[in-house]
């Protein structure tokens, strides 16, 4: 059976064939199908998610072996307790939006169980180290990520970065599928498995009269960016999210983050380059 | 009515952790994250305590430049949000 090496994590996932995770795989002949219990299923989170480009509603249902995904319009997916092996109901093919579903929302679970977060970011390797941005939709995270690594640097990351803070620091984990880039444009490829994090910097958009101005962010805003930035947060269990609450706050502790606020025009990103180069 | 007398206490199902001047809590009942600045803080300290509102009130008034006014209609409204997000219940007397 195919397996996969997905930010520094083994996975299996019986019966499918994953087109995009292809650069991911590994061999191993040991994992097999894995379904819920037939015990009782609980209920333990119904919320609304952005999957596959609209918003659907999500549920979230605990087994005593594991978790069960359920999206409304795609097909269900369960992850064991220790979230190493992902198995989907009904026929063992992926429909359009069942690839969304897996790549999304169960993977980021099932990464969450394992310990690594997932943050909704961009990210650009530079000379002078790995820069990652966070911010809401729409403040620049995507452009700013794009320029940079047009002129010397090279794009890590462009909507989801796992992330641990462990002994050797905060590392990112860039081997994980961007959906929003092609195929043949996927940065895992150019990088190892763990890359040290420098810098964190929080984006948000000024005025188009505006300079851009980056200066330093509260310890305490910078734990408030990294849980608001944190992608699926809204599928944790208490567990889970007490577990988030605390590596957040960690990381708020250890590091510090910069907020960048720069207006949208063309002639502002070389300024917001050197400005960044002062901080890396 | 709430006022500064009644008797509060923190819930069982908050996890509470303080970064910088902010503090972060999780009410694991409701799996939902808030956030405290500086007064809602030591607030949160005092009560965590065991001290009485009022108690907490006579100290923050005395570690704050602050109107008296002003700081119990702040502490009630938030005592009052404390309450509405399940973070903090009355003891029944």
């Amino acid at each position: 059976m195919t397996c996969y090496r997905i930010a520094g994590q083994e996975f299996s996932f019986p019966g499918l064939t994953i087109p995009e995770l292809s650069f991911f795989a590994i061999k191993n002949p040991d994992q097999t199908a894995l379904t819920p219990d037939p015990g009782p299923l609980a209920l333990s989170c119904q919320t609304v998610g952005w999957v596959g480009e609209a918003e659907r509603e999500v549920e979230v249902w605990s087994a005593r072996n594991g978790t069960l995904l359920k999206v409304r319009g795609g097909s269900d997916f369960f992850i064991s307790a220790d979230g190493s092996c992902i198995s989907k109901a009904g026929p063992q093919e992926l429909a359009g939006l069942d690839r969304d579903i897996l790549l999304g929302p169960v993977l980021v679970l099932a990464l969450a169980l394992r310990g690594i977060w997932c943050l909704h970011a961009s990210a650009v390797m530079c000379k002078s180290g790995l820069i990652v941005f966070l911010g809401e939709s729409g403040q620049g995270k995507s452009t700013l990520a794009a320029y940079l690594s047009s002129i010397d640097g090279r794009l890590v990351a462009d909507d989801i970065l796992p992330i641990t803070l462990g002994s050797r620091g905060m590392q990112v984990w860039p081997h994980f599928p961007q959906l929003k880039l092609p195929t043949h444009v996927q940065p895992a490829e150019k990088f190892p498995e763990q890359l040290p994090l420098d810098q964190i910097c929080v984006l948000s958009r000024a005025d188009m009269d505006e300079m851009p101005e980056l200066q330093l962010l509260p310890a305490g805003q910078a734990v408030q960016s990294l849980l608001r930035h944190t992608a699926g947060t809204r599928l944790f269990d208490s567990a889970l999210l007490s577990g988030h609450l605390s590596f957040c706050a960690n990381i708020g502790r250890q590091i510090l983050f910069s907020q960048l606020v720069y207006p949208h025009r063309n002639d502002a990103l070389p300024i917001v380059k050197e400005l960044l180069e002062d901080i890396c | 009515m709430l006022t500064l007398d009644a008797s509060l206490r923190i819930s069982t199902n908050v996890i509470f952790t303080v970064v910088g001047q902010d503090a972060f809590l999780l009410n694991t009942r409701t799996n939902k994250y808030y956030a405290l600045e500086e007064v809602g803080v030591r607030l949160w300290e005092l009560l965590n305590e065991g001290r009485q509102l009022r108690g907490c009130y006579q100290l923050l008034l005395n570690e704050y430049e602050v109107d008296p006014p002003q700081l119990e209609r702040d502490i009630l409204e938030l005592i009052g949000a404390l309450m509405e997000n399940g973070l903090v219940e009355v003891i029944e007397e």
